[in-house]
């Protein structure tokens, strides 16, 4: 369906407007409060039920008569543009079986267990991009140069990617996200399998302690995952890492710049960063981009008519607002003890890239005030910038000084 | 009924902990473990370390091993 197609006016329209760079756009909690399973019309004007209760997002992320394929891909409807998240992926007959083989094949790569061992070595990349940002003139780009930086260097060391390659990558991950030009993601995505492919043979010839190598060792072990399924993996791995985690770590140092009791809280004890992490996951709007589904069957949930192959949108951003769940949820609160954000989703969906994201965040807001505690930002709020074609959002750039 | 959890699978949503806190904690190491009479089993965790389950904690843990991300919640049903 076009959006040329969609013109009913009573029916609300994502994008929704937003009151301000640091806010979620009201009209989300309304619905929340109002109407909480809604029919809304996505980014490109197709049909989807939008979900906005945490109780709901919840219980929806990881329901079993939902699903990312459709039966009919072509024609069904999209979220937006972009070849990741914008519409359906995967057969629609194997879904089941092919996720579960995937984190199965997958999570050992990335346990908490793995990660932790791995904190040294992140804690040098911290330090080394910090020792570089200093020497830089004042004002620089946070985003720049170290947002765009950290989780690219992270992911790809960790995928065994050499060193001179990642800026590529994040080029390439970037340009899957884009929503305006269909174009551009797929042949990003195209020349980023290839470029996989070429690893799989390096890796095959000489293995090495990274993610690849246990690809490939599995196969050679188990005949699964064939090459096919280890391009999509790993690029799956680089897309859905990446800009994710660069957006979150611009807003993180954000909210820490526009928050200074908190960072005062955060400077008097570091002990506090992995709670500050999660209220970073929870409270930062760096993006108001849902988590799609799509129905397997008709069935009916809390009085609403769901049929196979609707779009469903679940916003973990909104459910993280609810106050039903969170005390006090519009306040940025970095000593809250229970913190059940759906920002990683949930179940046998949870974000496999988690405890990442947590040994990574964790390290530099532990290191970032403690090497620069002058840090400040360096032009009004409102000349900041989010990255609106980027499905994952953020920041287009956070100039610093310090 | 008795259960562990396979630490090199986990994930650490603390979904568990917040499913079933009686039966499951996540330590300050970060690391996901089971409880026994209010006693952390850490020492080392993993399979080497099973706790039994109270009767009304049992369908908690239930629910806990089946949305596990990691699927790494072993549940050992007893005769
Ligand atoms: C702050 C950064 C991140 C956020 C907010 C995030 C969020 C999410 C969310 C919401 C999902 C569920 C998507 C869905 O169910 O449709 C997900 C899945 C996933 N994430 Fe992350 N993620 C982040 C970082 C990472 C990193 C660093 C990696 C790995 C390098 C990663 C790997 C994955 C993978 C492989 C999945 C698919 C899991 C599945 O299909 O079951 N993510 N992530
Ligand atoms: S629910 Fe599973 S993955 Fe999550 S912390 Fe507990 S054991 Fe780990």
């Amino acid at each position: 369906m076009s959006a040329a197609e969609s013109t009913d006016e009573s029916i609300p329209r994502l994008p929704f407007d937003q009151s301000g760079l640091m806010e979620l756009p009201p009209r989300f909690a309304e619905l929340r409060e109002n109407d909480p399973i809604v029919k809304i019309l996505t980014p490109v004007g197709d049909p989807a039920w939008l979900v906005t209760r945490h109780e709901d997002v919840k219980k929806l992320i990881s329901d079993a008569r939902l699903g990312r394929s459709h039966f009919d891909p072509p024609n069904a409807p999209r979220y937006s543009a972009a070849v990741i998240l914008g519409g359906p992926r995967g057969e629609y007959e194997t879904e089941v079986v092919d996720h579960t083989k995937a984190r199965q094949v997958l999570i050992p790569s990335f346990s908490a267990q793995r990660m932790r061992s791995l904190r040294p070595r992140i804690q040098r990349t911290v330090d080394d991009l910090l020792s570089r940002f200093q020497e830089l003139p004042q004002p620089a780009d946070f985003h720049q140069e170290i947002a765009k930086r950290l989780p690219v260097f992270v992911i790809s060391e960790l995928l065994g990617i050499p060193f001179a390659d990642r800026e590529q990558l994040g080029t390439w991950s970037q340009g899957t996200f884009h929503t305006s030009d269909q174009q551009v993601a797929v042949t990003a995505m195209l020349e980023m399998r290839e470029y996989i492919a070429k690893f799989i043979e390096l890796k095959r010839a000489e293995p090495a302690d990274d993610v690849i190598t246990d690809l490939v060792l599995k196969q050679q072990e188990t005949g699964f995952p064939p090459d096919d399924a280890i391009q999509t993996y790993v690029s799956t791995l680089i897309i859905a890492g990446f800009e994710t985690s660069v957006s979150f770590t611009d807003y993180g140092t954000l909210l820490f710049l526009r928050n200074p009791d908190q960072r005062a809280l955060l400077e008097a004890d570091p002990g506090l960063a992995p709670r500050a992490v999660e209220e970073i996951l929870r409270f930062a709007p760096a993006s108001d981009a849902c988590i799609t589904r799509y129905a397997r069957e008709d069935f009916e949930y809390k009085g609403t008519r769901i049929s196979e192959g609707d779009l469903i949108a679940l916003s973990p951003q909104t459910a993280n607002r609810d106050p039903r769940v969170f005390r006090e949820p519009e306040r940025f609160d970095i000593t809250r003890n229970e913190n059940p954000h759906m920002t990683l989703a949930y179940g046998l969906h949870y974000c496999i890239g988690a405890p990442l994201v947590r040994v990574m965040l964790d390290v530099l807001y532990q290191t970032l005030f403690a090497r620069l505690p002058e840090l400040r930002l360096a032009v009004p709020l409102d000349e900041l910038v989010s990255r609106n074609n980027v499905l994952t959002g953020g920041l287009t750039s956070l100039p610093v000084a310090w | 009924m008795k259960v562990w959890i396979d630490q090199s699978r986990c994930l650490n949503s603390r979904q568990c902990e917040e499913t079933a806190p009686r039966v499951f904690s996540i330590a300050d190491d970060g690391l996901a473990y089971v409880r026994q009479n209010d006693r952390l089993l850490d020492q080392p965790g993993g399979e080497t370390c099973q706790a039994n389950v109270p009767d009304e904690d049992q369908d908690a843990v239930d629910t806990a091993a089946y949305e596990c991300p990691g699927q790494c919640i072993h549940v050992i049903e007893q005769p």
